[in-house]
């Protein structure tokens, strides 16, 4: 498995040289020249920084909540509650994973270490999945969210939530009939010793890291694509149908912003059909560049490549059948 | 490798990016610098969240520290089992994890400015529309000008039937970007950047300044003084303009 490669190769090299440090002083030599070149001053560039640092600070919250509560389910839970606290027919548990997901006041970024941890700890992969795609999206913050960004439309909250809890659920029974889904090997780790405030805060570091580096990535190529590509193609189809529809799902894929706070988004999308904004709203939670580069993290980049693909198609359908229907 | 000098410190790596990462977002909160990016209303979770991973990371990092022959220290004969992996603390640590360095540095790079007119002329401009079609009286201070914002005008000249707008002259700030529209080659759209959520989401708002009397250079943040000239183009004008350069504020973003 390669990501094991690359943790041992950085294993190697961390040892002695104390990594962080070395590469503080790298990346810092590097911000020297781009500024005394004056690079990191054009328009470009600066465009990049800027929405960047946006993506990660505003998941930042967010995924520190999610990974302290990720940390406390691998410590400081009976390791079979989860286990017996679900239906044990697969097929019972997906639903009521997904549903459980209202419990959740955070965004995608917290659900994906938890989700991970939840498989660990032996609950269903399918129910965990369909938790990590409902959670981020039906959750109380979200919904008050919605509600707040469309006032007088509360079609766009109850389309949110059957939308994106139909996704999950869908999702869910799907990968039931597929093949098991291990968390990437670096998640099961951790010190049996050791008291359990020092167990619970070694999972928390371990999985910020963990699920931060790919954060990291994730924004990288939120950044890359909203500097490459200009909004102005993605508006220029709105209104016209189906591929409306499609060009807010795309949007919502590499915009990567939290679910807390897409629907702001979407209202400011006002030139585009109720169903491509609705699209927009259950797509965004569910996949995005910096979600899907978590979930490399989290369950393995052969998984990640193959659910996030599905996730997409089972959410624009979900949401234009919601979108019809509402409408 | 040995000949570089080992930080008695470093317990483990993930602790240290851990706490980098902690210690710089608490920078951004106390500073200010956020608001450079996400919503102000973020600053207080941003401190909270900052903290805390700090405080974890620091009382790992402490007590890590008094063991080194012993169990915390016991990475150096484990590195080198190649596929396998290694188990206890500090282990498992992705080679992407290295990359939380990067929003530090990004931060470094960073000059003081934030979005500009590039990602202004990259997107369409329409603010949601609103039901409201009343609207208070614009307070106007004591050289006669009322102080707005561009998403005020915006909304005034399309929905304020009482035309609130052209009572009085306007006072208003925003950045310079390029007009393609215009015939004079003074004049610029006066942009602001709204945002849901953080400089990902940014739409910018626009208005016509019609008839400055020099050229101003892209990307210069600008008071301008004028009167409203009515919709040009789809967009609201502003004519008579006069303009100040002012620094970049503190909330970039409406």
């Amino acid at each position: 498995m390669s990501s094991t490669e690359i943790d041992a190769q950085v294993s190697d090299e961390g040892r002695d040289l104390t990594l962080p440090t070395i590469l503080v002083a790298g990346a810092m030599a590097i911000g020297v020249v781009l500024r005394a070149t004056g690079l990191s001053y054009r328009p470009g560039v600066a465009n990049w920084i800027t929405v960047f640092i946006a993506v990660t600070i505003q998941a930042f919250p967010f995924l520190v909540l999610g990974v302290a509560v990720s940390g406390a389910l691998a410590t400081v839970l009976p390791p079979d509650l989860i286990r017996r606290a679900l239906p044990r027919r697969s097929a019972l548990a997906v639903p009521v994973a997904g549903l459980a997901g209202v419990a959740l006041p955070g965004c995608e970024c917290a659900s994906v270490p938890i989700a991970g941890r939840l498989v660990a700890g032996g609950a269903p992969a399918p129910a965990a999945l369909a938790f990590l795609l409902a959670a981020p999206a039906i959750n109380p913050v979200v919904l008050i969210a919605t509600a707040v960004a469309f006032p007088g439309r509360p079609a766009f909250v109850f389309g949110r939530f059957a939308a994106s809890l139909a996704t999950a659920v869908i999702v869910g029974w799907i990968w039931t009939r597929r093949e098991r889904v291990t968390p990437t090997e670096s998640r099961l780790d951790h010190d049996p010793s050791g008291s359990r405030f020092s167990r619970w805060s070694e999972a928390v570091i371990g999985d910020f890291v963990h699920a931060g580096g790919y954060l990291i990535l994730g924004a990288a190529t939120a950044a890359t694509l909203q500097t490459v590509i200009p909004r102005s193609v993605l508006d220029s189809v709105a209104g016209s149908g189906v591929l409306a529809v499609i060009a807010l799902a795309v949007l919502a894929v590499i915009l990567a912003v939290c679910s807390e706070a897409d629907a702001f988004v979407a209202a400011g999308l006002s030139q585009f059909s109720f169903t491509a904004r609705l699209t927009f709203l259950v797509v965004g939670p569910a996949v995005d560049v910096k979600l899907v580069a978590m979930q490399v993290a989290t369950f393995g980049r052969s998984f990640a490549f193959r659910f996030a693909p599905l996730t997409f198609a089972v959410a624009v359908l979900c949401a234009s059948v919601t979108g019809a229907v509402l409408s | 490798m040995k000949r570089f000098p080992r930080l008695r410190l470093a317990g483990s790596d993930g602790e240290l990016l851990a706490f980098l990462s902690g210690v710089n977002i608490i920078g951004v909160a106390i500073t200010g610098r956020y608001r450079s990016f996400v919503k102000p209303s973020m600053g207080i979770w941003l401190l909270m969240s900052g903290i805390l991973l700090t405080a974890i990371s620091t009382l790992k990092l402490l007590r890590s520290q008094p063991e080194p022959d012993g169990h915390g220290d016991h990475e150096g004969h484990e590195g080198h089992e190649g596929l396998s992996h290694s188990h206890g603390h500090a282990h498992g640590i992705p080679a992407v994890a290295a990359l939380l360095v990067l929003p530090v540095a990004a931060l470094f790079v960073m000059g003081p400015r934030t979005l500009g007119s590039f990602a202004a002329s990259r997107a369409a401009t329409a603010p949601p529309p609103i039901d409201q079609t009343e609207f208070v009286p614009l307070a106007a201070g004591p050289d006669g000008a009322a102080e707005v914002t561009l998403i005020d005008v915006w909304y005034r000249a399309n929905y304020d039937e009482k035309n609130s707008l052209s009572r009085q002259p306007l006072r208003m700030i925003g950045f310079v970007a390029p007009d393609p529209d215009a015939e004079n080659p003074n004049a610029f759209l006066l942009t602001r950047f709204r945002i849901g959520c953080c400089a990902a989401d940014a739409l910018p708002v626009q208005i016509r300044i019609l008839d400055p009397s020099a050229r101003i250079a892209a990307d210069q943040w600008v008071e301008v003084s004028g009167s409203y000239a009515g919709q040009v183009k789809q967009l609201p004008a502003i004519r008579n303009a006069t303009a100040r350069f002012i620094s970049v504020p503190d909330d970039p973003f409406l």
